[in-house]
Parts: C-alpha cells; sequence; structure tokens
C-alpha cells in the first residue's frame, strides 16, 4: 500500500512539474537576442559602451517581448569564435565580424541577407542616407549582408604641435612627407631621447597596414589580381617597398627597431612623444588623446600623399560588420535590433558619446556641432568618402597585411632584394589563399 | 573500478579531442569548414615546406638552451638554499617561484617593455652606465638568446623547487660520514649530493622541456616570430596556422606531428628512469 | 711561527668575507633580475594615467595614483576573483576525489591494461600542457552536447588538464608507503574505501598538497580555454578580466598592471601557507635508493 501511494504521488509530482515549465513556457514569449560584440555595455567609462547600453535600453523600452543579452568577448578572438560556433550550431544572433574575415563568412554561409529582414521593408529615401561604400560592402548577388560599425580609417597621425613650431605645412607628396620626417627627426630635449619623424611598424604579428600598402594603392589601386592572387611582385611594389625601407636605412626618419615593433607598440611610442607621425586607425584618436604625454589637442590626423599632389592615396578602410546569424531562431528579433542601433538617434550617439564618424548622411547634420568641434571626425569622412580602400571579399585574401610586413623584413633583416622577397611573399599568399 | 572515473574524464577531454585531431588532418578545414577528404595533403604540405624544419630548429635550440640554464641556475640556486635556513631561505623560495606563477602574458608583456626599444628601462640602464644601447628584437641572434632568457626566467623557480626538495630527503647521515672520511666540500658535492638528486633533476628536465616546447605565449608576446622568422618556434607557427590563417586541416596535422614528438620525448623519460608499473 | 697563524688567520678571514661579498652580490642579481618586470608591473599600476610612458622611466611617478586599482574593481574584477577561486577550488576537489583512488589503484592493483591506461594517464600530461592544440576538437564536441559557458564547463576541463600530473604525483607518494601498512590495516578490519580514502591521504599529505597546488596554479593561471569556452560576463575567469584591458581601442597598461599584480596575490598567500609541504610532496618516493 505504502509503495502505492509512494508510486501515484511521485507521478504527481512530476506531473504538476511538467505542466509548471510548460505553463512557464507559455508566459515567456519574451523572445532573448544575444549579440557578440567587443564592447561591455556595463562599462561607464568608455563612450562607445555608454551609448550602446542607451541603444539597448531604448529598444527594450519599445518592443518589452525582446530581452537584448550582450555577451563582450575578446575583440581579437571573436571572429574565430563565431565561425567556430557556427560549425558548432550555437552562433549569436548578431555578431560583430572583423571585416577583413567578411569574405570567409559569406563563404560559410553564416549571415542572413537584410533584405529579408526589417531593413529590407526601407524605403528608397532611407536606403539613401546609409548609402556608401560601407553599405556596398560584402554584397552577394545584390544582397546586403552587414551594417559597417565602429568605421576605421588608416591614415597618417601627426603632431600639430611639432608642425607649428617648426612652420611645416601639411604634405601633399610623398616627397614632402620624407622632408616633413626629416625636419623633426633628431634630439628632443624635453624627452631625452631620439625623436623620429615617421613611425613604422612591421612586426608580423598585432599588424596595422604600413606606408608601403597606400603607395602601391596610389598607383594600381588594389594589391590583387582580379583572380585573387597576389599582384605586388612588380615595379610599382618594388618602388614602394624600397622607399618605405629607406625610410630606416637612409633618410634614418624613422629608427632600426621598426623591424620588431608591433602595432601595439607604434601607438605607445608616439604617445610618449617618441614620433612625429605614424600610421594607424582614426579610431584611437581619443584614446591617444588621453594617453598621451603632451597637449592632447596635437594629436590630429591627415589623408595620405600622392606621388604628384593630386589628390590623395586610398587609405585602408576597415570596420565591425555587424550581421544576422543565418540560422538564428529570432532572426526577426535582431534584425530589429540591428535597425535600432543604425537609427538616427542611434547614430547621433555613437557619434557624440562613442567620438566615431557617422553611419548616416542625416547625421551629419544633426550633429553638426559637434563635428565641427572635433576635427579629425572631418578628416575621416572626407577619406570614406574619397580615398578609401575596403579589402575585397569575391576572393579570400587572408593575411595580407602580415605578408606586406614580412617582406620588409626580409628586406631589413635577410637582406634580400625588394624583388625577390615580394615575389616570395607572393609565393606565400597564394599558397595560402588558393 | 578505482581507476575508471578519472579515466572517464581523462579519455572525454584530453585523449578524444586528440583521435578528433588526426580525424581532422586528412581533410581540408578552412574556417573550420568540412571541404574535403585529402588524405596525406596536409602533411606533405607540413613535411615539404622548409620553414617547418627551420622552425623546428628554432624550437628545438630554445628549448634545450633555456631547460639547460634554467636547470642550472635551479641547481646553483637550490644548493644555496640548502645551506641555509629560516626566513632567508623561505624569502628566496618564494622569490624564485613568482616568475612561475604570474600569469605568462602579463609577465612576457612586461618583460618586453622593460627591454624593448630606445627609451625602454634596459636602454636607461646602459645609457647611465655609459654604454651604447643594444636593440635585443631587431636582430636575429640578440632576439633568440632574449628568447631563450625570458623562457628560462620563466622556469627557474620550479627547477630550484625540485631540486630543492631533492636535496633536503638526503640523509645527513651521507655527507657526515663522507666528511669523516675526509671529504672537502667540492667532493661532497659532486660525489654525494649530485648523483643523489638525479631523480628530481630529471623529472624537472623532462617537465620544463614539454613546458617550454609547448609554449607559444612567450614566444608570441616577446617577439611575434622574431626578426624575419628568426624566433618562429612550431608552436607559435601553430597558432599563426590556426588562428591568423584558419587552415584548420594543415593545423590538425601539425599538431598531431607535435603530439608524436611530445610523445617520443616521454618515452625516452620514462626509459631513463625506468620506472616499473 | 706566531706571525704565520695571525697572517693565516687573517688570510682565511679576508676570503671568508670575499665569499660572502660575493656571495651577497650573487644574490642581490638574482633577485633583481627575477624580480624587475614583477617591480616593474607594481611600480606601473601606482603611476597616474599620463606617466605611464614618461621617459626617462622612473618606478615612482608624481604622486602614487590608486586611479588604476579603483578601474579594475569597478570593471569586473571581483567578479573575476570569485569565479576564478570557485574553478579551482572545485577542479582541486574533483582532481583529488578522481585522482587519489585511480593513483592507488596503479600503485597497488593488478587489472588488465594497466600498462596501457597509465601510458594513456602520461600521454595526458603533454596533451594539457599544450591545450592550444585541443581547444578546437574541445569547443566542437562541448557545444555540440551544450556545455558550453556554463558553470561547470571550466571545472570538468581544468580537472581533467591537471589529473594527469596529479596522479603522477600522487602515486608516487602511494609508492611510498610501505605496503605492510595496508595490510596492517586490513588485518584491523578497516574497509577498502576508509584505506584510499581516509587513511593513505593521511600518509602522504605531502603528496596531496603537492598536486593540489600544481591544480590550482594551472586552474587560476589558464587563460585560453577560459575564453574560448565562456562567453557570459558573469562566468568570467581572473585571466579573461585581466585579458580584457587590452580591448580595441587601445591596451590600458596601468590597469593591466594593477590587475595582473592582484592576480598573484592569492597564489602567493596559498604558497606561503602550504610551500612546504608541496615541496617534500614532490619528491615523496621518487628518489630511490
Amino acid at each position: 500500500m505504502k509503495k502505492i501511494v509512494k508510486a501515484v504521488s511521485l507521478v504527481l509530482v512530476c506531473a504538476l512539474m511538467l505542466s509548471l515549465l510548460g505553463v512557464s513556457a507559455l508566459a515567456e514569449e519574451k523572445k532573448t537576442v544575444r549579440m557578440w560584440t567587443f564592447l561591455d555595455p556595463t562599462n561607464t567609462t568608455n563612450g562607445r559602451s555608454v551609448a550602446l547600453q542607451q541603444i539597448i535600453d531604448k529598444f527594450e523600452a519599445e518592443h518589452p517581448d525582446i530581452d537584448i543579452v550582450v555577451e563582450p568577448q575578446d575583440w581579437a578572438s571573436m571572429s574565430t569564435k563565431f565561425f567556430a560556433a557556427h560549425a558548432a550550431g550555437n552562433a549569436p544572433d548578431i555578431c560583430w565580424i572583423i571585416m577583413d574575415e567578411m569574405g570567409a563568412a559569406l563563404d560559410l554561409n553564416a549571415l542572413e541577407p537584410l533584405e529579408n529582414l526589417a531593413i529590407g521593408k526601407w524605403s528608397e529615401e532611407e536606403i539613401a542616407d546609409i548609402d556608401d561604400a560601407f553599405w556596398q560592402f560584402g554584397v552577394r548577388d545584390g544582397k546586403h549582408y552587414q551594417i559597417t560599425f565602429s568605421r576605421n580609417y588608416v591614415t597618417i597621425y601627426y603632431r600639430a604641435d611639432l608642425f607649428e613650431q617648426n612652420g611645416i605645412e601639411i604634405p601633399r607628396t610623398w616627397d614632402e612627407l620624407i622632408a616633413a620626417a626629416q625636419k623633426l627627426t633628431g634630439y628632443d630635449e624635453k624627452l631625452g631621447v631620439q625623436r623620429y619623424g615617421f613611425g613604422l611598424a612591421l612586426a608580423t604579428e598585432d599588424v596595422d597596414p604600413q606606408l608601403m600598402t597606400n603607395m602601391i594603392l596610389s598607383e594600381q589601386g588594389t594589391l590583387f589580381n582580379e583572380d585573387g592572387t597576389a599582384n605586388w611582385a612588380n615595379e610599382t611594389g618594388v618602388k614602394a617597398l624600397e622607399t618605405m625601407c629607406k625610410f630606416i636605412t637612409e633618410y634614418g626618419i624613422s629608427p632600426e627597431t621598426a623591424v620588431s615593433t608591433t602595432g601595439e607598440d607604434l601607438w605607445v611610442d608616439f604617445e610618449a612623444g617618441k614620433l612625429a607621425m605614424m600610421s594607424g586607425g582614426a579610431i584611437r584618436v581619443n584614446t591617444v588623446r588621453s594617453n598621451c604625454v603632451y597637449d592632447p589637442s596635437a594629436v590630429q590626423i591627415m589623408l595620405w600623399p600622392t606621388a604628384d599632389g593630386e589628390g590623395h592615396a586610398p587609405g585602408v578602410i576597415n570596420g565591425w560588420c555587424v550581421g544576422v546569424w543565418s540560422k538564428s531562431k529570432v532572426k526577426e528579433e535582431a534584425g530589429l535590433f540591428l535597425e535600432a542601433m543604425v537609427s538616427p538617434e542611434a547614430d547621433k550617439l555613437w557619434v557624440e558619446l562613442g567620438g566615431q564618424p557617422a553611419m548616416r548622411q542625416s547625421t551629419l547634420e544633426n550633429a553638426k556641432e559637434y563635428i565641427e568641434k572635433n576635427e579629425f571626425l572631418t578628416v575621416i569622412s572626407e577619406g570614406f568618402l574619397t580615398a578609401g580602400w575596403p579589402q575585397p571579399t569575391d576572393f579570400p585574401v587572408s593575411s595580407w597585411k602580415n605578408d606586406m610586413n614580412n617582406a620588409a623584413q626580409k628586406v631589413l633583416v635577410d637582406k634580400m632584394s625588394p624583388m625577390e622577397a615580394l615575389e616570395a611573399v607572393a609565393q606565400d599568399f597564394n599558397m595560402r589563399n588558393q | 573500478m578505482l581507476v575508471a572515473p578519472a579515466m572517464l574524464l581523462i579519455f572525454a577531454l584530453l585523449i578524444w579531442p586528440l583521435f578528433y585531431t588526426v580525424y581532422c588532418s586528412f581533410f581540408k578545414l578552412d574556417y573550420l569548414n568540412f571541404g574535403g577528404f585529402v588524405e596525406w595533403q596536409n602533411y606533405t604540405r607540413i613535411l615539404t615546406d622548409k620553414s617547418v624544419y627551420a622552425s623546428f630548429g628554432v624550437t628545438f635550440i630554445v628549448t634545450l638552451c633555456s631547460t639547460g640554464i634554467s636547470m642550472l641556475l635551479g641547481l646553483v640556486l637550490a644548493l644555496w638554499i640548502d645551506k641555509r635556513s629560516g626566513i632567508m631561505a623561505f624569502g628566496i623560495e618564494m622569490v624564485g617561484l613568482l616568475p612561475w606563477v604570474i600569469s605568462m602574458m602579463v609577465g612576457t608583456m612586461l618583460w618586453r617593455w622593460v627591454l624593448n626599444g630606445d627609451t625602454s628601462l634596459f636602454n636607461h640602464v646602459l645609457r647611465i652606465l655609459g654604454m651604447e644601447p643594444i636593440q635585443l628584437f631587431n636582430r636575429k641572434t640578440e632576439a633568440v638568446v632574449t628568447l631563450i632568457l625570458v623562457m628560462a626566467w620563466r622556469t627557474i623557480g620550479y627547477s630550484m623547487v625540485m631540486i630543492l626538495a631533492g636535496l633536503k630527503s638526503i640523509s645527513e647521515a651521507l655527507v657526515e660520514a663522507a666528511r669523516v672520511d675526509g671529504a672537502n666540500n667540492w667532493k661532497v658535492l659532486t660525489r654525494i649530493r649530485l648523483p643523489l638528486i638525479k631523480t628530481p633533476m630529471l623529472i624537472s628536465a623532462i617537465v620544463l622541456t614539454m613546458s617550454n616546447f609547448n609554449n607559444n605565449t612567450v614566444p608570441m608576446v616577446l617577439t611575434s616570430g622574431g626578426p624575419s622568422n628568426a624566433t618562429n618556434v612550431i608552436t607559435l607557427y601553430l597558432y599563426k596556422l590556426s588562428f591568423d590563417y584558419y587552415k584548420f586541416g594543415t593545423a590538425s596535422a601539425l599538431s598531431t606531428l607535435l603530439f608524436a614528438v611530445n610523445a617520443i620525448m616521454i618515452f625516452f623519460y620514462i626509459r631513463m628512469v625506468k620506472y616499473d608499473i | 711561527m706566531i706571525y704565520d697563524a695571525t697572517a693565516q688567520r687573517r688570510k682565511k678571514l679576508l676570503r671568508k668575507l670575499g665569499g660572502k661579498t660575493m656571495e651577497l652580490i650573487l644574490l642581490i642579481v638574482v633577485l633583481v633580475v627575477t624580480l624587475l618586470p614583477i617591480i616593474w608591473g607594481l611600480a606601473t599600476s601606482f603611476k597616474p594615467r599620463r606617466e605611464l610612458f614618461a621617459y626617462p622611466p622612473t618606478f615612482i611617478g608624481s604622486s602614487i595614483s590608486l586611479e588604476h586599482y579603483e578601474n579594475i574593481f569597478l570593471s569586473g574584477f571581483w567578479v573575476g576573483v570569485r569565479n576564478s577561486a570557485f574553478y579551482s577550488g572545485v577542479s582541486i576537489l574533483l582532481v583529488l576525489v578522481l585522482g587519489v583512488p585511480a593513483a592507488y589503484g596503479f600503485q597497488r592493483c593488478r587489472f588488465r591494461f594497466k600498462k596501457l591506461l597509465f601510458y594513456f594517464v602520461v600521454a595526458g600530461i603533454p596533451l594539457s600542457a599544450g591545450s592550444s592544440v585541443l581547444l578546437i576538437p574541445n569547443y566542437i564536441m562541448m557545444s555540440k552536447l551544450q556545455m558550453i559557458d556554463r558553470w561547470y564547463t571550466l571545472i570538468l576541463i581544468y580537472a581533467a588538464y591537471q589529473i594527469p600530473m596529479s596522479i603522477w604525483i600522487i602515486r608516487s607518494g602511494v609508492e611510498s608507503i610501505p605496503i605492510a601498512i595496508d595490510e596492517a590495516a586490513r588485518i584491523d578490519g578497516c574497509s577498502h574505501a576508509y584505506i584510499i580514502f581516509c587513511l593513505t591521504p593521511r600518509l602522504i599529505l605531502p603528496s596531496i598538497a603537492s598536486a593540489a597546488l600544481f591544480t590550482f596554479i594551472g586552474s587560476w593561471n589558464e587563460f585560453i580555454v577560459s575564453s574560448v569556452m565562456l562567453n557570459d560576463p558573469a562566468l568570467r575567469s581572473i585571466q579573461q578580466v585581466i585579458y580584457y584591458f587590452m580591448g580595441f581601442f587601445g591596451t590600458d597598461w596601468g590597469a593591466l598592471c594593477a590587475a595582473a599584480c592582484m592576480a598573484i596575490l592569492p597564489i602567493l598567500i596559498v604558497f606561503v601557507l602550504l610551500g612546504k609541504m608541496m615541496i617534500s610532496g614532490l619528491t615523496q618516493g621518487a628518489v630511490k635508493g
């Protein structure tokens, strides 16, 4: 008798629990959208994080049935993790993928065409508002897969105070650049060390595109052939590589240590006042200004020069492509949030709180005051419009930046001839990206 | 069985992934997308690549030298501490262990900061002493030497502790007897102490060799593979293959080869110490 | 004759002093070189932000600034400490609960495939050392089983990584217990379980301490696995928190150094308390003859 009572009560309890679960499942109409990014919305000191949190708060207030969960990741491995998660079947609903890896993401069919989501319902004017090189990036078969956030433009940082002191104008040709750098290279009394006119970072990890790339782009327009093979083992490439190496060996405007300097080291050196100019992503202007040992307003950026002074050499543009996972279970909701992150109000927040270049044309008006106060934003916008080069996505181009630096190292350390070096890395590149 | 639960865990999280890696090494696996069965292609690609051999060469030099240096210094320190006792000895032990317990990445970054560049602490001190500043990461030999020294720095504490333990277990009676027989300090050292600590020395030699061989954090943070691949140790090469170039098929093949090398090293160790199971 | 004796004594004294000074100098050099980066990190963590990169490098800035320490505690440092303590602690428990019987089994019992299985255990040591090799397969497997990003994810992995080494250490410890003791206990009526779980550990406490310490260091300092396997910020380990200061917009050196220095403290404390046991535990039974 006891045993039967026990069994029955057990069954009843189970039934009760199951039904409770069922009820709670019904009550939980709330959908959760997971997003991976390197921004941490709980961080109150970083302007961009604050902007993101405000955008999330507004969205959740407008859509009480959608929950946004942000899982901040380490930016360097986030894209790899996304690919692994896509393969394993549990990727987040929205992910920030660095532009370099967009080609791979498209090849893996990891992203949902935006035409199927909220943005697909935008009117023509709205599309025109965000239509630019970034909107056109990564388009396949006429479908768009991403919106680019945290747009970056790799250009020349310079010390406006030193330029003024030495009566130097912004250089419009490569020769003028070299002359300016030579004038600024010398022993700095206040610092107690040798200051160099132009910093280079030629290590093969933590790589940012260096001067040589811009020189090649200026002549050829791209680094690759139509079929995706490398196109730098030629006269243009040799001239660019030679000139860059001469910065160290002949003109003395870059330190010998450039061979082992990583992208991160270069920032530290510039912030410490050891470099008058360097090439770096414009997105870091505010960080550099808060870390530098000299007057922050001396940190300015300029566009690249060209051989003849006409126009500007293209700067490499980069950014984070934000898209919706193709196998997400809450695609609609994710699409809505993506739309919210690029709304006019949100864009204003990104610009004013985060110091980022505007994503919409209309924001140039809305946030006019802020933009005028911060000249660098205007420089970036001009760069995007007239002199920007994003990597191609039609074919894999992984690690071309590392290859460029590798070529420089071969010339400087192994004493190879520039042509040999360029051919060697071209071979590596082609083999790797077959 | 007593052994079962532990073996289950080991199999699930260590042995099975190894087999899966071997399995993956026979496929084309870019960006984790299974491309197709390519048989031995990944292996041939590795074995015919000259830079792989160069990389192995550098790895062996760096591993053996840094293990050697840290064993030697560990021995010296342990002998030194053995003679003393109390707070001093304990203090030195703690100090010796600090490099081992600090996060590898931060420790290496700090070394890089101290050593790298015109305005580093290192060159600043050299200037104060009136010498020319040395650029440690520009030239191949200097970079390799610096890498060896930093790796040795990290592991000295471990060998010191192991050897010290061995020294402490040498019975004083033996030493007394030797002294009575007229042996001086040097003889005591070479004839009695050293032979008796052969085992802890061998243990630390093997553990340190494996730890240094498989270490990719220190080379990556310190030199990123060095000027023109001078310090591109094989684990760094593997890392680049997986996480910079996303070629997971080739990377799996290389991992399998690395594991084989590790297994050979352990085999020799077991032979040398002759454990009977 | 007297003159000779004094001269000899003087020579001996000088040699002793000379020797002692040499020792002192050597000691200072060793200390400085070993501690240099750590001292530098400590010094950096107290410098005000704008002086971090000033030249010439100084050890003390214009003022002692606690801003970096404040910053790290606001950025979730406590969460990292709490989580890492949890992961390490439970891993140690798991390793000991699984490892002690296993070590005992390998040492005392006879069963089929013993040698083969032990080779697998030994093979586990380099596999865990080169953990990045196994990372992707582990990740794929665990995410298929929905075991990613849970409170027990890291515990299982850390335990698996540390068990081979621990079995190795504890096994030598068990080896040093004469089998006569086991037999005496059996005769006295102790159950097998008692012998394995109570008697033996008490006798080889140093080995156990040493295995526990290795597990602790391995788990506390581990970074790559935690960054791949965990996404939820609330589950972050302490190394992840430190690494987070190397953000996309630049490395926050001050906070990085502050966090790294704080992260060493627990290990140091544990060492001060248990260090002696670890040293004797490492070679108990390993020195033969």
